[in-house]
């Protein structure tokens, strides 16, 4: 009996000995898991500190139009001043539209302070280093309708030119959101308000003449369809190679056309040595076997951004008021669909218009400036005259 | 009296004015011939306005030269013999020192000339696009107002009085250190005077502004 007890016992002793490291676990588990709350709880009660400490200086909401703005006491006058000024460029472009835009938007212009400033040495330059408390920088941040936009970081103190471009930037992009494709990623997410962006001036025909794509020069050149095919106005062709490119493209669109990732399939599949046969011997059934190893995606559309922030806003300048509402309505249409519904003219009229606007703009006179020949001038006269008084041999 | 004073100039920088002029020959055949994609017929038209953008640099490095070497040469036998031949002319030295920018602004003009003259030639010569355009009569305009310019400063330098020199330099310099020092003991977060004067010169506006331009033979 008593060797049965003893063998019962053993069996206890091992079963509890198995237990015990599983208790140990289940003890380590609910311990990590009561951290792991404390650790969350932390963190939201960090963040919310955090948002505090950050709000912490912000006047209560003022008016700028119809923008909301919150900032500190020290910005408010510059942040007024450059954000009146940012809605009267949109408005420019988009009317009205731009008024009502700008209520959905609420911007928060915010110092940022540090412990460190930038100091000059000779022979090493700025050198980080620590000092007492002060502002260090500014940020702009956009909220549209509650949902966040990417924010701008400024420098201090804040520049008031600087920031009105930084306040429309963010304009740009919040109005974009609102744009249905297939609008919104052929804009690259940006409605151009900026007019220095979009400028049909002789460095855009010079641009578009000189592009690596055919049907970009063809454009320049003045041919009607070759502007709707670049422009991919009525959709992405099937074969984007064959109707955007000539042969004589190939070996630079071979060399540059996709990303890393993009690239990896072409790459891989050919030496280095057949790669070169394209790109530098220009052997052009190589440049086909390249390009044809590049997925579709690899191949944006040719005409450049700023080319078609310029017939957008040309669009909405046709349009007048109400763009945006007509481009809203126009979604499921293609891009010339959408583009007409703005300018309130067919696609076809804007295109003509945008043409004449292009070849308007083509540099006209092989001759230098007016600036570069007066600069030049002045400045011969100058010496001239400076030397003309000169005693050498004092 | 200017065709001495431009002989006596010719005699001066002749081996260099003579080397311009091959240059000048030389970068628009080789800016042409080098084109990669070139067939036959035409050239690919992003790689030719490439090759001539690079060729726009070469243009302003032989301007800078022939300027710098055609101004120095202007007053180096004066500044040998202490401006005696100078002075002892029957001419005010204003009007002497006219007659001499004048010879030098003339040679400068002999290669510019040559530059619209071979970069006329061989353009004539190319296959051009139809879109791209030959500006050989431009391109020679805003080569001899380039070169004007730096010879313009040196020119000026050589003939001024050695004390105004030695003020200028000597005010510059000082207010350039000054500016250091209040950057390195943290009155200023870095030096602004260099930046300004950098600024200043390479500005739109500035005196070197015909050097921010591209100078292009083709163009759109």
């Amino acid at each position: 009996m008593s060797e049965l007890r003893l063998l019962a016992a053993a069996c206890l002793a091992l079963a509890c000995a198995g237990a015990l490291p599983a208790q140990q676990d289940a003890a380590l588990l609910t311990r990590r898991d009561a951290l792991r709350a404390r650790a969350d709880s932390l963190q939201k009660v960090f963040g919310a500190l955090d948002a505090s400490a950050r709000d912490a200086g912000l006047t209560s909401e003022v008016q700028a139009g119809t923008l909301r703005i919150r900032t500190t006491t020290a910005l408010q006058p510059v942040a007024i001043a450059a954000f009146t000024r940012a809605v009267t460029e949109a408005r420019r472009v988009l009317g009205a539209d731009a008024d009502s835009m700008a209520g959905h938007l609420q911007l928060t212009l915010r110092e940022h302070r540090g412990t460190y400033r930038y100091k000059w040495f000779p022979i090493v330059g700025s050198v980080l280093v620590d000092t007492t408390e002060h502002i260090v920088g500014a940020s702009l941040e956009g909220r549209l309708d509650g949902r966040e936009v990417p924010g701008v970081r400024l420098d201090y103190p804040v520049d008031r030119d600087e920031l009105a471009a930084s306040a429309l930037s963010i304009f740009e992009r919040a109005i974009a959101s609102r744009v249905p494709t297939p609008m919104e990623p052929w804009l690259d997410h940006r409605v151009p308000l900026h007019a220095a962006q979009a400028e049909l001036g002789p460095d855009m025909f010079r641009t578009l003449a000189t592009s690596e794509a055919a049907i970009v020069r063809r454009c320049a050149a003045g041919d009607r369809s070759a502007c709707r095919l670049g422009f991919a106005l009525d959709s992405v062709p099937s074969n984007p190679v064959l109707a955007w490119y000539d042969a004589s493209d190939l070996p630079a669109l071979a060399r540059s056309a996709g990303d890393h990732i993009q690239r990896v399939g072409m790459t891989s599949a050919l030496s280095r040595d057949e790669q070169d046969a394209c790109t530098v011997q220009q052997q052009m059934e190589i440049c086909r076997r390249m390009v044809a190893l590049l997925p579709a995606g690899a191949f944006r559309i040719p005409m450049p951004g700023a080319a078609r922030a310029s017939l957008t806003r040309l669009a909405f300048e046709m349009g007048g008021a109400r763009g945006i509402e007509r481009l809203r309505a126009s979604a499921d249409t293609t891009i010339g669909g959408q583009l007409a519904a703005v300018a309130g003219v067919p696609a076809d009229a804007l295109l003509g218009r945008w043409m004449e606007k292009l070849i308007a703009a083509r540099p006209s006179s092989p001759l230098p400036s007016a600036t570069f020949v007066l600069a030049s001038l002045a400045c011969i006269m100058v010496c001239l005259g400076w030397a003309m008084r000169g005693r050498p041999w004092n | 009296m200017f065709r001495a004073v431009l002989y006596t100039q010719w005699k001066w920088t002749r081996p260099a004015i003579m080397l311009a002029v091959l240059v000048a020959g030389y970068i628009p055949v080789a800016a042409l011939r080098a084109m990669p994609y070139k067939t036959e017929s035409t050239y690919y038209i992003p790689s030719l306005y490439r090759g001539m953008a690079a060729a726009s640099t070469y243009y302003q490095w032989l301007a800078l030269f022939v300027a710098v070497v055609v101004a120095i040469s202007a007053w180096q036998a004066d500044g040998h013999r202490q401006h005696v031949y100078a002075l002892s002319l029957p001419v005010p030295r204003w009007r002497f020192v006219l007659l001499r920018f004048g010879a030098g602004a003339a040679l400068l003009g002999v290669v510019a000339a040559a530059v619209g003259l071979f970069g006329g030639v061989a353009a004539a010569i190319a296959p051009l696009p139809p879109i791209l355009h030959a500006y050989p009569v431009g391109l020679a305009v805003r080569f001899w107002l380039g070169s004007l310019i730096p010879f313009g400063l040196i020119f000026a330098l050589l003939v001024s009085s050695p004390k105004r020199v030695r003020l200028v330099v000597a005010g510059v310099a000082t207010i350039v250190v000054v500016d250091m020092a209040l950057a390195a003991m943290g009155v200023i977060d870095k030096p602004v005077v260099i930046g300004t004067i950098f600024d200043a010169i390479y500005s739109g506006r500035g005196p070197l502004a015909a050097f921010l331009s591209k100078w292009m033979l083709v163009d759109v």
